[in-house]
């Protein structure tokens, strides 16, 4: 770069930067680039024009980690998800809206039921969200729980194998099967699914059909008569095994991709290695965690905290950070 | 078990790849919104961090993809490459964000920066430069950035930033004049 401000005296000076921006017509571009030879300042200019754009890609950028990445990926996407479904929290002025709303429609089917003498269910309740009905058979010795929460029937699953029954209504709550690596979301169905080494093996689906939504993949909706398979790292992908809700197969377009082979055909992580290796970390780092919980949930808590504390320095970074913070608290 | 057959099918371009991935998101399919993320996150984070600054850049990219999800729909490739779309999308928000905000960003500017002085060594002119770079209004830093960094035309970041072309050629001149006028030490 010139150490001389002095603004350039060639009455043509102004062609060089409109050269780079495409500025001038094909002619026109060709007597500026005849000049650049003739010239010596409009010549300095351009050598300067071109130090600068390559100091600007020069400036650093410390590339963001491929955690914080994974990180960012699942936040949109669950956010994207909260919004596209309206699960997201509602504002105030939001929920003073659908509280006028809401208010409106007692007053509006007080009034019918009234009129009518009928004691049927009002449109006030219809928000009210039940209870669906799930029926869950383990197998041998699996590790499960269930836990009712506000809008959300949960189910943990740590190990084994699990077979669900689920009946539910357009009110009923969500039915949410939690795995060590993500989780199942039910859409009236009838499905098993398979845990084992802190990781999802399978999932079968008898009737209608669920979300798979696993650490590090795209969601995956499997419909009935599908059942999705873990692939092993080195197995060709089972693409029959799968079906993806917005392309199925046959459709003209790639099928989806199933865990392992996403890692090879995603532009983005062109290292098939590499997302291996990263892969093994993540079940690495839940089965550190997966034990630390057991051990906590065996009521071994000297034991849960050592686990918790040797989970923080293996993985300073990790997923279940905030998680394993509650266990040393116990 | 039913399995489904199996077909061979063509090859599809990343900009086609892109565009049937915009129009699942439109439809509601937020496995493309994934796949849209792999393909691009990277790139934009580094984008974001050039043109908004590091601290900003996740957020910047998440609001980005969120807005992606609602407006995917109006995506025709009418305005570039899905690719030069999401550009454009962020640079937009990075505008947006940083309008809101101009009156405080001035001041700490004021604040922060340092005299302008000549360098000598090569790691002083990527400092150098990325400090004159901090210096430059949104709106010049982010076309400098589309056009020498990334290297989009001038028509295709007009595109982009829906503005008039003459307004990229004139931001893009005053953003090298200012630069380099910081850099040669004469910048006030």
């Amino acid at each position: 770069m010139s150490d001389d401000a002095k603004e350039p005296s060639c009455a043509r000076s102004w062609e060089v930067e409109a050269v780079r921006d495409g500025r001038l017509l094909a002619a026109n571009e060709s007597a500026a680039v005849r000049h650049l030879g003739e010239c010596a300042e409009c010549r300095k200019l351009s050598g300067d024009f071109d130090r600068l754009g390559l100091l600007l890609r020069e400036v650093e950028v410390s590339p963001d980690s491929d955690v914080a990445v994974r990180r960012l990926r699942q936040r949109i996407l669950a956010q994207a998800d909260a919004e596209l479904t309206g699960r997201s929290r509602p504002s105030h002025a939001r929920t003073r809206k659908i509280s006028l709303i809401a208010a409106f429609f007692m007053i509006l089917a007080g009034s019918f039921a009234a009129f009518r003498l009928l004691p049927s269910p009002t449109l006030a309740h219809r928000p009210q969200t039940t209870a669906a009905t799930v029926d869950a058979l383990a197998e041998g010795n699996t590790h499960w729980s269930r836990q009712t929460e506000t809008d959300v029937e949960r189910i943990d699953l740590d190990d084994g194998t699990l077979r669900l029954r689920v009946q539910r209504t357009q009110s009923s709550k969500r039915v949410i099967v939690r795995v060590p690596d993500g989780e199942i979301e039910d859409v009236g169905t009838v499905f098993y699914v398979v845990v084992a080494h802190g990781a999802t093996q399978a999932v079968g689906v008898d009737e209608g059909e669920v979300v798979i939504r696993l650490k590090g993949a795209n969601p995956l909706v499997v419909t009935a008569g599908h059942r999705w398979q873990r692939p092993s790292d080195s197995v060709t992908v089972p693409v029959e095994s799968l079906k993806s809700s917005a392309m199925p197969l046959g459709k003209g377009a790639d099928p989806e991709p199933t865990l392992a082979s996403r890692s090879t055909t995603n532009p983005g992580t062109s290292d098939s290695v590499s997302s291996r290796t990263e892969r093994a970390n993540a079940e690495r780092e839940d089965r550190a965690y997966l034990h630390a919980i057991r051990l906590l949930r065996e009521g071994k808590h000297t034991e849960a905290k050592a686990a918790a504390k040797e989970y923080l320095r293996s993985f300073p970074d990790g997923f279940r950070r905030e998680e394993i913070g509650q266990v040393l608290q116990y | 078990m039913t399995v489904p057959a199996l077909r061979l099918v063509p090859k599809l371009t990343p900009q086609a790849v892109d565009t049937v991935a915009l129009g699942r998101v439109a439809n509601g399919d937020l496995s493309a919104l994934g796949e849209l993320y792999d393909r691009h996150a990277r790139a934009l984070l580094r984008f974001a961090s050039r043109a908004a600054g590091q601290h900003e850049a996740e957020d910047v990219i998440q609001a980005t993809f969120l807005k992606v999800a609602k407006v995917a729909s109006t995506y025709d490739g009418r305005s570039g490459t899905a690719r030069s779309w999401l550009y454009g999308i962020t640079a937009r928000l990075i505008q947006e964000r940083h309008r809101s905000l101009a009156r405080f960003a001035r001041a700490v500017l004021r604040l922060g920066e340092a005299s302008a002085h000549a360098f000598t060594a090569t790691d002083a002119h990527r400092l150098d430069i990325d400090r004159g770079l901090r210096r430059l209004s949104d709106a010049k830093r982010m076309v400098i950035v589309l056009a020498e960094v990334e290297g989009y035309t001038c028509d295709e970041i007009a595109l982009m930033l829906k503005v008039p072309i003459g307004t990229i050629w004139t931001r893009l001149h005053h953003a090298r004049k200012d630069l380099r006028a910081f850099y040669e030490g004469t910048s006030s």
